[in-house]
This record gives C-alpha cells, structure tokens and sequence, in this order.
C-alpha cells in the first residue's frame, strides 16, 4: 500500500460513519480508496452516475460497474489540474442546488427529490439535432456544464466497464471464426 | 497505425522503416535534444555550410557543419527556419529571392456533414461487425467533368456507421432507464459522413517572422496571417447540400446537418510555405524540393506541395522526398553538389 492510498483509506474510515447507508454499503463493498474525491465526494458521485445509468431489467447499473470509482482513477491520473477543481465545484453546486431545493443534502434527499435536482440540472441540456458529429466545447462552471461532464464521464466509464460491454450492450467483438464464415452473429 | 508507433514493427513508421535501418549503416548520427534556428551560410559562395541550433537540455549553442543541409521540419517550422536564416546574401532568409517563403499556406476544410438514422438497425442485437474495415470514403466528384459555378476544385466525403464498442449513441437527452435503453436500442443505427475540401493556395494567405514574440529558447516564433476565403465558403456550403441530398436518396433519415466550418488551422495539414515550381521568380523549390537560391539546400516535407488537393498528404510527403533523396544521391557521386 501506498503513502497515499494509506491516507485515502485512513480518511474514509474517519468519515464513513457520518454517511448514511447505502453509500456507506458502495464504498465498503468495494473496499475503495480513493484518491481525488473525499469519501463524501465519492458517495455523491457513486449515487448521481447510478442515477443517470440505473440498473434496469437487461443489467446492473453504474453503481454495480464501479463507475465512481473510474472516474476517480481517470481524475487522479489526469494531467490537467483544473479537470478535479471543476468536479469539486460541480459537486459542491449539487450540494447547493440540492440545498435550495430540497432543504438538505442531496444524499439525504428523498429518490424523488435526488431525481429532482438532476432533472433540473439536465434542463439545460443541448437537445439540438445535428450536434452528434462535434464534441462539445469545454463544459462551463455552469450546472448544465457540470451536468454534461458528469453524464460523460459516466457513460464513458459505464460502457467502457465489463458490465457495459457484455451484459449491458452484448459486444461481440472479433470473434474468431474456423472454415465457413458464420456471418454477422455467430453465437 | 498505431499512436506511438508499432511495437512488433509489423506496421510501417518512421523509426522502423526509415531511422533504424539508416542507423544500421553506421552513416547516421542521430542528435536529439537539438533545436534549430538558423541555416549559416558561406559568405564567399553563398551556398548552405550547416546549421546553427541549441542544445535544448545544457541550453548550449552549437553549430553542425554540412555539405548539403536537407530541412524537414514540417511545413510551418521549415518556413520559420528558412525566414530566421538571413545574411548578406540571403536578406529576406535562405532561398526566399522570390519572397514566396511563408507564402500560399494551406490545408483542408472541414466540418459540414450530415448525421442521418437508419431506422431499420434500431434495436438490433450485436453482431461481428465490429471486426469489419471501418469507416467509408466518397473520392472527389466535384469540378471534375462538371463545372461548379460557386467554387474551384472540390471535397471527398469521410464516413463511418455500425455498432462498435462504445456505443455511438451515450449521447441521447436525458438520465435514467430510458436514456439507458435508448443507448441500447440506438447503438450502431446511426450512420455520419463530413466533407474533406482544398483549401486553395493564396499569396495572401501567409505565416512570418513575428517581431515581438519569442519562443522558450529566445527564437522568434511565427505570426498567422490566414484567412478562409469565399472559395472555401462557398464549398462548404455545397459539402453540406450534397451530403443531405446524398443521405436522402439513400433512404437514410437525416437528424442533423452541420453547415458550420471549422476553425482555419483545424484540420491540421498544413502545407505550401515553400511551394515547387519551375519559375525562381514564383517558387521556392524545384521539382526534387531544392532550393533555387541555394543548390545545396533542400525542403523535403509539405512546404513544396502547391496545392492541398484533398487527400492526406503524407503520403506524397513522403515519396517526394524519396525522390529528393535519389536526386540528392546522384548529385552528390556526380560531384555537382
């Protein structure tokens, strides 16, 4: 273990008793140290990416994909400084957004409530057709900024994992095929 | 080809295909770390004697001696050498009599293209398509036997569809199950293609010296004066028509047209800082990208190109100077340089 994933674990355990139980139930069952988000920030991440990609009757969501934690180990490993101020900012906006809605955090915010505040964050979603060919310009501080960055980074995670690829989208992939060609779905 | 090259050498790239076995001769030194700023010339002859550059790590000046000097840094940088190497008797930089160095930049347009839907893939399982040669390419067809009225010369399409592993649809609106079944049912159903047009060589479309800034190592850097002109507008306005139409009569639901050009300097493949050409009043470099000015100095990369056409250049770059070489070769056992 590394001096600095000693630090991470050591803080989680501090601060894992004041988070309620279902977050707490994400970070312990996956014994996670993370590096970039506090175990607050974490829990957040955890349970906004479970909300955009929730488990749904063909698989797991991103919860069960460990998508916070991807983002976590991309965030730590980005080489540009203001990527992690930007999702501690964005975080913290949630916490205000979900304040000024809900009266409280957004973990402790009623299903309903945590839906509120994301559906209120997405309104300023770009809709448009005929955007699908460019990227999007650098998100703002904005909500909506935050907002496209956190839905982003989730499907990039989410379908980047095993559970997205297979269970999720049924990849096949290059599969490799003996004497006569068995065409476009071989299984 | 792989980023970064090809770690069994089973693809071709510089290292593998070029530098080691010019290495296995025992000819070559190779000098990394060094950044050159200035080609020195002979006062008596006014011929190319070697290069002065820094060592970028000890921050030294040094100078390499040479009897044929070949530049091939690239379109820009080559132009940017060849304009900080003035003497006496080079006044506008070494091989620039015709004040054509810098001069006629240009690249390739994009942007505008079509997104369309392909109703009947939405929902489909997954096949093994992903392991098919991706991607699809219309060549050319504009001003060739017909005559546009709006614009010169012309575009290809780039296209690509199918299912892959990421997904091409995670950007569907919204959150929650339907947006992740939406992902599902839409991946693989959308098809795209974007033009890929000349941008034509103009004089005026030039880079130079630039008399106030400076780069790390004290060189002066290079100022852009580089400017879509109507010629491009207007063919991008006709990539974007076409595409549409094109899509259209395929039977393909088009969701989306972008008509916007992208930014000058985007599509990356600069080109013509040194253009080829018979005439010294009106070109650089001669048919095997030597210097008119100065016979033993060479541009071997895309500064002699004297258009941009629409294809990638490289991989002219790339038999021009294997050209060049074979000239330069000849020369030399000829004792004419």
């Amino acid at each position: 273990m590394t001096r600095r994933e000693m630090l991470g674990a050591t803080a989680a355990a501090l601060v894992l008793p004041l988070l309620e139980a279902r977050p707490l139930a994400a970070l312990t069952r996956y014994n996670f140290a993370a590096r970039v988000f506090t175990p607050a920030e974490f829990a957040l991440v955890d349970e906004l990416s479970d909300i955009i990609i929730p488990t749904d009757e063909v698989s797991p969501g991103a919860r069960e994909a460990r998508v916070a934690g991807e983002i976590d180990r991309r965030l730590a490993d980005a080489l540009d400084p203001e990527q992690v101020k930007r999702w501690k900012d964005g975080l913290r906006a949630v916490e205000d957004l979900s304040r000024e809605m809900n009266g409280t955090t957004f973990l402790k915010s009623t299903p309903e409530q945590r839906v509120a505040v994301l559906t209120k964050m997405a309104s300023t979603e770009d809709e448009t057709p005929g955007s699908r060919r460019r990227r999007r310009a650098n998100p703002s501080s904005s909500i909506g900024g935050f907002y496209r960055q956190l839905k982003g980074a989730t499907t990039r995670a989410y379908y980047t994992s095993k559970i997205g690829i297979h269970n999720d989208q049924h990849y096949k992939g290059n599969v490799f095929q003996t004497g006569e060609y068995a065409g476009l779905d071989p299984t | 080809m792989l980023p970064g090259g090809c770690d069994i050498h089973a693809a071709f790239d510089s290292p593998t295909g070029l530098i080691y076995p010019a290495m296995d001769t025992g000819n070559l030194t190779l000098r990394t770390n060094s950044t050159a700023h200035e080609i020195l010339v002979d006062p008596k002859t006014g011929r190319a004697r070697g290069v002065a550059f820094v060592d970028s790590v000890t921050h030294k000046s040094l100078e390499a001696k040479a009897k044929v000097v070949v530049v091939g840094a690239s379109t820009l940088e080559s132009a940017r050498l060849l304009l900080l190497s003035k003497s006496p008797q080079h006044p506008n930089g070494i091989g620039n009599s015709s004040d054509h160095v810098g001069h006629n930049f240009c690249e390739h347009l994009m942007g505008p293209g079509v997104t369309g839907l392909v109703k009947e893939l939405v929902g489909k399982e997954h096949g093994i398509e992903d392991g098919r040669p991706g991607g699809f390419y219309v060549p050319r067809f504009r001003n060739l036997s017909d005559k546009q009225p709006g614009f010169l010369r012309g575009y290809g399409f780039e296209g690509n569809s199918g299912k892959s592993i990421f997904p091409d649809s995670t950007d569907r609106p919204g959150f929650g199950k339907q947006y992740k079944k939406e992902v599902r049912d839409y991946a693989g159903a959308f098809i795209n293609m974007g033009g890929f047009g000349e941008v034509l060589p103009r004089y005026e479309n030039a880079v130079s010296i630039d008399p106030d800034v400076k780069d790390a190592w004290g060189i002066p850097v290079l100022k852009f004066d580089y400017k879509f002109g109507d010629n491009e507008k207007k063919m991008a306005e006709d990539m974007a028509v076409t595409a549409k139409e094109m899509f259209e009569a395929a039977g393909i639901e088009v969701i989306g047209v972008d008509k916007e050009l992208l930014t000058e300097g985007w599509s990356i493949h600069e080109l013509g800082t040194s253009r080829m050409g018979s005439d010294p009043k009106t070109s650089v470099l001669n048919q095997f990208q030597q210097s008119h000015d100065v016979k033993n100095l060479f541009v071997v990369d895309g500064s002699s190109h004297v258009n941009a056409s629409c294809q990638n250049p490289t991989w002219t770059i790339m038999a021009l100077a294997w050209r060049s070489c074979d000239h330069l070769a000849d020369e030399l056992k000829k004792g004419n340089l």
